[in-house]
């Protein structure tokens, strides 16, 4: 009797249990399809970013068999970090290009020590400046003796297409008889200074301080407190028109200069310049208002 | 089968052998006060005390509009404006037809307003040529030419100061568009020649400054020193001089 009752009550629970499973498949089925339909996050109207990087600037952004290093890649991989987009391996950026691969899109985003100027923002964004830096001079063992301006009136000075270095080099032509050589890319101009034909290269000191360190062996040294024109703010490029996601990268950067990531990665990219000045802080980390001033404008207004 | 042109009156008021009133003229009485004989015999019967008030206003309407002094068009708004309503009143109560005594009120009422409108406006008109703006802009020069930090420049209004302020808004520019950015930062401080108390610090630009100008003597020269990164190449530019009290 007691048998046929609890095979009567288990048959009484087999459409329960089949419905149970049932209605558990549905809900895991629902659930996948669900994952499965809901957008891919977007940034810059891209579901995957591609970056533009120097690959030839130690310190700053360099390759070397496929191994990056330098503080454009550290603040790189602390933007990926910030935003939930998927990201293409960086794609590497003369100076020259730098505008030009924005504006025709084969790279949504530039960080390639990428100065800010007014030119520049009529064509694109910038959400920076994430380093302040100013234009010095590198010299080799010949330039053993240059310790002022006054000390390179007369020789050959080496910089690169492409950058805002060449029109402060041309003035200081006319005040110290300086010969501007310009020549396609950096390694060029360090490849001339090597060799002794050119008495110093002049660009942005942040990046001179990274050759300095690199070829630390062959006597290269950046001549301290010796600097031209103005002051260079680096800046991450962006094609205009995403005003809510630039908006959105100038709040995050704000935040991450007042950070001791971003002065551990100035430390590590960059230990020949922050051992030398010991103020470097204070000369080289942007303030708030100086972001707000340069982030995400459309025209040059304070 | 061609239609005849209409005909009021016996009159022909178009067509081949109509007066040369002129299209537009018909159009415009047409417009706004009917056919043009309907409006002709309303005019006579309007009343001989209807046009002293019209006339009146008419003639101090003129004479604000003749002595409006040269100025930034927004502080005119308010006398043109009452002139207009002014002219709208009066000719309303012009062609406004007499009859019962109630409305009879109204007309005083508006002959008055009209009047005291156009009076209103002649006074603010004259009170503008006296006190208003006065836009200096095109007649005031700055030393020309790229400036670096310290640079000191030359600000000269070529105009008496015949009011008692000066406003004055300056922009700066980078020179050196294609290798800086150094606008946002960039400053100037300004003075009246031989008047330090006058002195304003840090001004930025596109920020407006006053300088008093009570008992100057002469042309208007304000003295201006750039602060700016050292480097940064850059051109100040007056956007706006005003003259006023």
């Amino acid at each position: 009797m007691a048998a046929t009752s609890k095979t009567r009550r288990s048959a009484l629970r087999l459409p329960g249990r089949v419905f149970g499973i049932a209605a558990a498949v549905a809900l895991l089925a629902n659930l996948a399809s669900c994952s499965s339909t809901e957008p891919e996050p977007e940034f810059l109207g891209a579901k995957r970013i591609t970056v533009a990087m120097h690959n030839d600037l130690p310190g700053i952004s360099y390759s070397l068999n496929y191994d990056r290093s330098g503080l454009d890649f550290l603040l790189l991989q602390n933007v990926q970090g910030e935003l939930d987009v998927a990201f293409s391996d960086p794609v590497d950026v003369s100076s020259g290009d730098r505008v030009t691969q924005l504006l025709e899109r084969k790279a949504d985003m530039t960080i390639a020590s990428f100065s800010i100027t007014a030119e520049r923002m009529d064509l694109i964004d910038f959400v920076g400046p994430y380093l302040k830096t100013r234009q010095g001079f590198l010299v080799g063992p010949a330039g053993a003796d240059v310790q002022e301006l006054e000390d390179l009136s007369g020789t050959r000075i080496c910089t690169w297409q492409g950058t805002t270095s060449q029109e402060a080099l041309d003035g200081i032509r006319d005040t110290s008889g300086a010969e501007p050589v310009i020549l396609t890319d950096a390694s060029d101009c360090i490849e001339q200074l090597l060799t002794g034909q050119v008495m110093a290269v002049s660009t942005d000191q942040a990046i001179l301080y990274g050759f300095a360190r690199h070829y630390e062996k062959e006597g290269l040294r950046v001549v301290p407190d010796v600097t031209i024109g103005a002051p260079q703010y680096y800046g991450i490029g962006l094609p205009k028109g995403h005003p809510a996601d630039c908006r959105k990268l100038e709040a995050w950067l704000k935040k991450h200069v007042g950070t001791s990531t971003w002065i551990r990665d100035v430390e590590t990219s960059l230990p020949a310049l922050t051992e030398e000045n010991r103020a470097w802080i204070s000369s080289h980390k942007p303030k708030p208002e100086e972001i707000e001033a340069r982030s995400c404008r459309d025209s040059i207004s304070p | 089968m061609r239609a005849e042109p209409p005909t009021q009156g016996g009159t022909v008021t178009s067509g081949d052998n109509s007066p040369a009133i002129g299209f537009v003229g018909k159009l415009f009485l047409s417009v706004f006060v009917g056919d043009v004989v309907e409006f002709a015999d309303k005019a006579k019967s309007w009343g001989g005390w209807n046009w002293p008030p019209f006339l009146l206003v008419v003639s101090l309407g003129s004479y604000a509009l003749i002595s409006a002094p040269d100025g930034p068009l927004r502080q005119f708004l308010w006398v043109y404006l009452a002139i207009v309503a002014a002219v709208g009143l009066a000719l309303v109560r012009l062609i406004s037809p007499s009859g019962e005594k109630r409305a009879r009120h109204w007309r005083v009422l508006m002959s008055a307003t009209a009047v005291i409108c156009a009076v209103a406006g002649t006074i603010g008109m004259d009170h503008l040529s006296e006190h208003g703006e006065i836009d200096v802009t095109g007649r005031t020069g700055i030393t020309a030419g790229t400036v670096t930090n310290g640079s000191r420049l030359r600000l000269v209004v070529d105009s008496p100061a015949d009011r008692s302020r000066l406003r004055l808004t300056l922009t700066i520019r980078d020179a050196a568009r294609s290798s800086q950015f150094c606008a946002p930062e960039t400053r100037y401080s300004a003075q009246l020649r031989g008047n330090a108390s006058t002195r304003v610090e840090n001004v930025e630009s596109g920020r407006t400054i006053e300088f008093p100008l009570g008992g100057l003597q002469g042309e208007i020269d304000v003295r201006i020193t750039l602060l700016t990164d050292e480097g940064c190449l850059m051109n100040l530019f007056v956007e706006d001089a005003v003259l006023h009290d």
